[in-house]
């Protein structure tokens, strides 16, 4: 505690000697006692800079721990539940669309975005708050949330140029009144928390034992929460969503032996600053003079953490199956593949005859046959290539929640992108798919690496997944900021998009496809073994860990190059294989053949809504499949108990 | 290997097939160009592009390049982002009603600019780099790099290079000379007006703000920048100097930065619905406190003042910055 005290005192001093205007500390001592510039300076911007990082940090801090408790989860926090994502969006559309709103009640549009969130999350996540499972939903809703805020800003670029910088959070103040209304709300909280530690000492007990003590757990249960809702949305409405604070001070407090939610709570509040503030002065030092991110700072320091945490969870969670699901009594297949060829037919006519304004049928008149029908053929391509990944990796984690976003391989690829670009201003746009195959190649070694042990544990390597998929995208976020004008490219290549894809695109994605089916129907066969558990497949003479190892490297290997070639369209090898698995069962040839039709329909599909929708204008085709895709899966969740 | 796999893989081949045919044939048409009497040939960021004869019909996707054929008494046949266009840009032409609007800046739709049979595509190199294939094989395609790594060359310069290249594109370089002739006038004008009004000082700072991240940010226009040459060129002296190269033409800071050069005269522009001088900022101590705003040296320059246009921008910059400075 007097260590954290003192690092609280350190960092707050050189926190104080940050800023634009260059005064050295002594002139800084001397002169802040009297009224002029530098006491001006100190006291209308600088203090209440420090004041909001220090609230805000502890807040989140205190959150985090909340919700570890509640969930009974390590891996929770207002932005692995998704509740920063929520509130943001929230801030985002009224921004747009109603700026007065949000100019006099910017606390309550973060609510209720957050507020929605959390109801979304706990009612998805079902009553045991198993911590994978809850993570998984955390990370859906923040994908949903992420990309239809990302949609936002494409469409509304004017508009919300300034969000780019808060969207990671930042601690700018430019008088008290952030403080103010921060302040005392996050007073208020902190003491019903404090007030409710003891109760929360029982409810970690367990839910029976502490009801048997006499203790009225839904009371208890409903204070934290919403004390726990309110700290990140007052945050969020007042620095924007910061993260990983929320989830690393806690375990830095319970790592350092304290016992006790009183005294968790407390350390939390301190060591919560104690990070906020040492992360925005780490953020100045690296760039003085220009605003980077705090939120940043905090994700690429949190990624790692939350990496060890994965694994260290993942350990005392060994026995991690759960059933794929999929129908018993699967339909034939040659009907399935009819009915879905038939649509396929119907979409691509309707694809190829109509571009938003005018019908044509003349398919090979130049402009469709240059433009029009080799971006429908690529959509359809990459399509079937997303969704035999996601067969592959959802058959390797035995996670019906699996696919190439949830394994980090997309964000890290979308992060690899967005360096190339930042380190090489002068590169190429054609080039990011080069990063993006650096960062997914990257995300595969992580995960090999720290998996190989535990023989790729599925619960394991979807944990850790999520872990490097936080960290790319924060990692993201950096770079879309330090990049500046040329983010306009890059985020219509973050959000996926079909646009402008020429026969050169056809060729290339159909050849990718023609190599890498082979080996993914080789591994099917294997993969149906591995159905039956580690133990039987072991049993009937399968190397459990090499055919995890092979179908791990086929699937990222193929949703890699759907990423370089058509950027980071996330949801259709989630959604595709789970609505084959409800048509044809669980066996994976039928399952991979269904599937990838159904994930070509599904691409040219939302290809031909975002072409249609705002013509002459374009919606970048993976924001269509994420608004498409979410809902279903949210239906899944729910259904899945 | 069972039959759908075969089916599938049937129809993988052919596509293959299909796809090798056609890529040939938009290869040959790209190759034919024979220069006759009447072509022209110019200079973008794609290298040299050469047209048959000058284009008539111009499709432009970034807003200064279609401000620089109305300069030169032309109208685009297409244009993107029409409607935004007209929220941040304020200059004496008027942009045709019957223009078409092309999509977005950022993703034009190519069916629509192929729809108007061009003569000539106009884009800018951090929008457009990645789609010069799929514009080419529409129409020529010219595509300008208003912000060069290149520290040697001012932004000013290259908005004069471009205008005359456009100029030249359309057979119109004799326009252009009227208008560049028209405005280095202008300058001297201004700069007599200037000279004869009495400024406590001839220092000045050129900003745009607006509301960042719970806070303004305000851009702080450099050297290099086309807006601080055409205060230079009126006898004003832009004094802020910036630490590194800034590729865009300007600094970002917060209002502790403005310290620094608070001696100097304070022009701005910012839209009038994210007024932060009058909403964030009015009773910050730090701006109060400012040599500029406390001696009232602070000159509006309108909200729709676009500072990265071209020549009619520029005009009217410099109509806006005598106006508000001299007859203050």
């Amino acid at each position: 505690m007097i260590i954290g005290l003192f690092l609280l005192f350190v960092l707050s001093f050189i926190h104080l000697t940050q800023g634009q205007a260059d005064y050295t500390v002594s002139q800084l001592l001397k002169e802040v006692w009297v009224e002029g510039r530098i006491q001006d300076i100190v006291l209308s911007l600088r203090l209440p800079r420090l004041a909001i990082g220090i609230l805000a940090g502890g807040a989140l801090a205190v959150a985090g721990a909340i919700l570890q408790t509640l969930t009974n989860n390590p891996l929770a926090s207002a932005s692995t539940l998704g509740i920063n994502a929520g509130a943001y969006f929230f801030v985002v559309v009224s921004m747009i669309f109603f700026p007065s709103v949000l100019g006099d009640f910017p606390f309550l549009v973060a609510l209720a975005g957050a507020v929605l969130s959390s109801v979304l999350v706990v009612t998805l996540a079902g009553k045991q708050m198993e911590p994978v499972r809850v993570a998984l939903t955390g990370m859906i809703i923040s994908l949903l949330f992420a990309s239809m805020t990302g949609s936002l800003q494409l469409l509304f670029e004017n508009q919300t140029n300034g969000l780019f910088l808060w969207g990671s959070g930042t601690l700018v103040q430019l008088n008290w009144s952030g403080v103010a209304f921060a302040g005392p709300m996050i007073i208020i909280l902190f003491i019903a928390a404090l007030g409710i530690a003891k109760p929360m000492d029982i409810l970690s007990l367990g839910e029976d034992v502490a009801s048997s003590l006499g203790q009225n757990v839904r009371i208890v249960k409903l204070i934290a929460w919403a004390a726990a809702i309110l700290l990140a949305a007052t945050t969020v409405s007042v620095v924007g969503p910061i993260g990983f604070i929320g989830l690393m001070a806690p375990h830095i407090v319970r790592m350092l032996g304290v016992r006790g939610h009183l005294h968790v709570f407390l350390q939390s509040f301190l060591w919560g600053s104690v990070m906020m503030i040492g992360a925005d002065v780490l953020g100045r030092l690296i760039q003085p003079g220009q605003e980077v991110p705090v939120g940043a700072m905090t994700a690429l320091a949190g990624g790692p953490w939350l990496l060890y945490l994965a694994w260290k969870t993942a350990k005392s969670h060994t026995k991690g199956d759960r059933q794929m699901g999929g129908t018993l009594k699967p339909v034939k297949l040659p009907v399935v593949i009819s009915i879905v060829t038939i649509l396929i037919v119907a979409v691509f006519a309707l694809a190829l005859s109509y571009n938003g304004m005018a019908w044509s049928l003349d398919w090979m008149k130049p402009v469709v046959w240059n433009f029009r029908v080799p971006r429908v053929l690529t959509a359809f391509i990459i399509g079937v290539m997303l969704a035999l990944a996601g067969v592959l990796l959802q058959g390797v984690l035995r996670n019906p929640l699996a696919d190439a976003s949830v394994l980090g391989v997309t964000s890290m690829g979308g992060a690899g992108a967005m360096l190339l670009l930042v380190a090489i201003p002068a590169i190429p746009v054609q080039y990011m798919p080069l990063g993006a195959v650096v960062g997914a190649a990257v995300a595969l070694g992580i995960i090999m690496v720290t998996a190989w042990k535990n023989n790729f544990q599925p619960m394991l390597v979807a944990l850790m997944g999520i872990a490097i998929s936080a960290f790319g995208s924060a990692a993201t976020q950096v770079f879309v900021v330090k990049a500046k004008l040329a983010v306009a490219s890059a985020l219509v290549w973050l959000s996926g998009s079909t646009y402008g894809k020429g026969w050169e695109d056809v060729q290339l994605s159909l050849w990718l496809l023609v190599l890498l089916i082979g080996p993914a129907v080789y591994l099917t066969r294997s993969l149906d073994v591995l159905t039956f558990g580690d133990d039987v497949a072991s049993g009937l003479g399968l190397s459990v860990k090499s055919t995890r190892v092979w179908a791990l490297i086929v699937g990222v290997a193929i949703s890699t190059a759907g990423v370089a070639i058509v950027g980071t369209i996330g949801f259709v090898g989630l959604v595709s294989p789970h609505i084959a698995r409800r048509l044809v069962g669980f066996r994976h040839l039928p399952l991979l053949v269904v599937s990838g039709l159904l994930g070509g329909l599904l691409l040219v599909t939302a290809d031909f809504v975002g072409r249609i929708a705002i013509a002459p204008k374009d919606i970048p085709s993976g924001l269509i499949v994420a608004l498409i895709g979410t809902p279903y899966l949210l239906y899944l969740l729910r259904k899945m108990k | 290997m069972n039959r759908y796999m075969k089916a599938f893989l049937l129809l993988a081949l052919s596509v293959i097939l299909v796809a090798g045919c056609s890529s040939k044939k938009t290869e040959d048409k790209g190759a034919g160009g024979e220069t006759s009497e009447n072509s022209v040939t110019i200079v973008g960021s794609n290298g040299e592009v050469t047209l048959d004869k000058p284009a008539k019909k111009v499709v432009v996707l970034e807003w200064t390049y279609a401000e620089d054929l109305l300069a030169l008494g032309m109208q685009p046949a297409g244009m993107a982002d029409i409607q935004e266009y007209h929220n941040w840009v304020n200059i004496d032409a008027e942009l045709s009603a019957d223009v078409a609007d092309v999509g977005g800046r950022q993703e034009p739709n190519l069916e629509a600019i192929a729809a108007l049979e061009p003569d000539l595509i106009i884009g800018v190199s951090f929008r457009h780099d990645a789609m010069l294939k799929d514009l080419e094989k529409i129409a020529p395609t010219v595509i300008f790099n208003p912000y060069p790594e290149d520290e040697s060359i001012d932004l000013y310069k290259e908005m004069t290079t471009t205008f005359n290249e456009i100029a030249k594109a359309v057979d119109k370089t004799d326009e252009a000379e009227k208008v560049l002739a028209h405005l280095d006038e202008k300058y001297e004008e201004a700069k007599a007006e200037i000279e004869k009004a009495d400024l406590k000082t001839k220092d000045v700072i050129l900003t745009l703000a607006y509301t960042g991240p719970q806070a303004p940010e305000i851009r702080v226009f450099t050297p290099n920048s086309m807006a601080s040459q055409i205060l230079e060129k009126i006898g004003l002296k832009n004094v802020h100097v910036p630490d590194q190269f800034e590729v865009f033409g300007s600094s970002t800071f917060n209002v502790e930065g403005l310290t620094k050069y608070e001696d100097a005269n304070y022009l701005y522009t910012v839209q009038e619905e994210d007024n932060v001088y009058e909403k964030q900022l009015k009773d910050n101590a730090v701006w109060k406190n400012l040599n500029f705003v406390k001696e009232d040296r602070l000159f509006n320059l309108g909200e729709d003042t676009w500072l990265y246009g071209g020549p009619l921008s520029a005009e009217t910059l410099l109509n806006q910055i005598v106006d508000t400075m001299v007859n203050k």
